[in-house]
């Protein structure tokens, strides 16, 4: 695998792809309006690169997790909050592994692009966006958690917070899919997030997470 | 990222600030003197815009107040940002937006610093309007309110500023709306935690008030009384009740 420059600052967030940028290939003997524009190939992952940007994935979410527990329970900062911060990414990652594989066999082995690899990969990238964004906006909870404990928006916002991060991984995925060279349509992508938002509710309920 | 510019002086930057941000931002985006003078000049121009607003906020009450609720605003403005900071880069990277975290700072002081710059403009509108308007409307209740409206103009000029000059130089805009609905909740609460900014007419100097409620049931609060005041002076009480708005003044 071709190695990379690695950015030593912000790994995690400086590398998150951009959903909306393409590249459109117009071939000189061919109207503008008729050629379809090609997403940006994905840059090869470092095995260095992807390891750290998965451990500050789940720490981004382990911060969360806290902030969270704070949140939800109204609770003074202690060492049950770190249940939390543990449950929050073990239960993301349970997740994936129980939808990763229901992604491949319904759509990926039938894509000719497409293999295990690739639909790991886009997986990564969700996660990485996930952790990104639940990392950011823990202070934003924590800051309302600390100063309105009584606050009846501390539930919704915690629920936003968390549902926000959910979608935003959604459309990661589905760019790094179109990225590393598949066809997904927006509806499945959808669908594909629907189930795993509900997978990652069940664990977190079993796990004992809750927002309200 | 080396550096392109060197920084402007102070003066310049407010010049820029004033006639012509869209450079400004260029200047960011490019690095000028890695940023770390521009932003500090950012920083200073904030602080002295919610700073005096503060001071004349306060000055209703007293002139003591006025030296209190000066520091408590500026806390406000850049208070909110720190809190907002990595979510702003975070999302704003989502919604397509491609400076760096460097430059998102940059983005984000220059709103501030522009609000500041709006809110230095509007203290005398501020001054006559608590001394006379204020004073004939109700009060305590309508200074609060006249306050809170041109800080909200003020906030609001700054992000249309960002906006149009990003719009000009052809960049996405999406996040920026992202960027008001996060700064404009998490500076409500920030300003509750601080209160008060003026004090009660004629109540002791308070430095804080206790945590209790929220900012939001505040809002609500406020504005069905005022509307309540307004529509009804004949049954506006003239002494301390137990319900309306003098429940808000007891812990605003």
């Amino acid at each position: 695998m071709e190695s990379q420059a690695l950015d030593p600052g912000l790994p995690l967030v400086e590398s998150l792809p951009l959903p909306t940028r393409v590249i459109a290939h117009a071939p000189p003997h061919r109207a503008p309006v008729e050629q379809k524009p090609h997403p940006e190939p994905l840059p090869p992952l470092t095995w260095d690169h992807g390891l750290r940007r998965t451990a500050l994935s789940l720490a981004g979410m382990a911060i969360f997790g806290f902030a969270l527990r704070t949140s939800a329970e109204r609770a003074a900062p202690g060492l049950a909050h770190l249940t939390w911060s543990l449950a929050m990414p073990l239960t993301f990652a349970l997740a994936w592994v129980v939808c990763l594989p229901a992604f491949y066999i319904f759509y990926a082995s039938r894509e000719p692009n497409l293999g295990a690899g690739q639909s790991l990969r886009a997986a990564l990238e969700a996660i990485f966006a996930v952790g990104a964004a639940l990392a950011s906006t823990a202070p934003v909870l924590w800051f309302f958690a600390v100063t309105a404990p009584q606050s009846h928006i501390l539930a919704p916002l915690g629920l936003l917070l968390t549902g926000l991060a959910l979608i935003a991984g959604g459309a990661i995925f589905g760019s790094s899919v179109r990225r590393l060279g598949g066809q997904l349509g927006r509806g499945l992508q959808w669908i594909f997030l629907g189930l795993l938002v509900a997978t990652f509710v069940q664990f977190a309920s079993l796990a004992g997470i809750h927002w309200f | 990222m080396e550096s392109t510019h060197a920084a402007p002086r102070i003066t310049q930057t407010v010049e820029m600030l004033l006639r012509n941000p869209r450079s400004l931002l260029a200047m960011i985006r490019e690095g000028a003197d890695d940023g770390r003078e521009l932003t500090l000049q950012l920083i200073v121009l904030s602080a002295l815009g919610f700073g005096a607003f503060g001071f004349v906020v306060g000055l209703t009450h007293s002139a003591w107040m006025g030296l209190l609720a000066a520091p408590k605003l500026i806390f406000v403005g850049l208070g909110s940002f720190v809190v907002c900071l990595p979510a702003l880069y975070v999302y704003g990277r989502f919604l397509g937006n491609r400076s760096s975290v460097q430059a998102v700072v940059g983005e984000a002081l220059t709103a501030i610093a522009t609000a500041g710059m709006t809110l230095l403009a509007l203290c005398p509108v501020l001054l006559v309007y608590q001394q006379l308007a204020a004073r004939t409307l109700g009060g305590y209740l309508y200074s609060v309110i006249g306050a809170a409206v041109l800080i909200s103009f003020a906030c609001l000029r700054g992000i249309s500023v960002l906006l149009s000059a990003f719009r000009e130089a052809g960049r996405p805009v999406l996040h920026l709306f992202a960027w008001t609905l996060l700064f404009g909740l998490v500076g409500m609460q920030c300003a509750w935690i601080v209160r008060p900014f003026v004090g009660t007419p004629t109540g002791e100097l308070t430095l804080l008030r206790p945590l209790e409620r929220t900012a939001f049931d505040s809002v609500y609060r406020t504005t069905t009384s005022a509307i309540e005041t307004a529509f009804s002076p004949r049954q506006a009480p003239s002494g301390p009740r137990r319900h309306g708005y003098n429940l808000w003044f007891e812990g605003s």
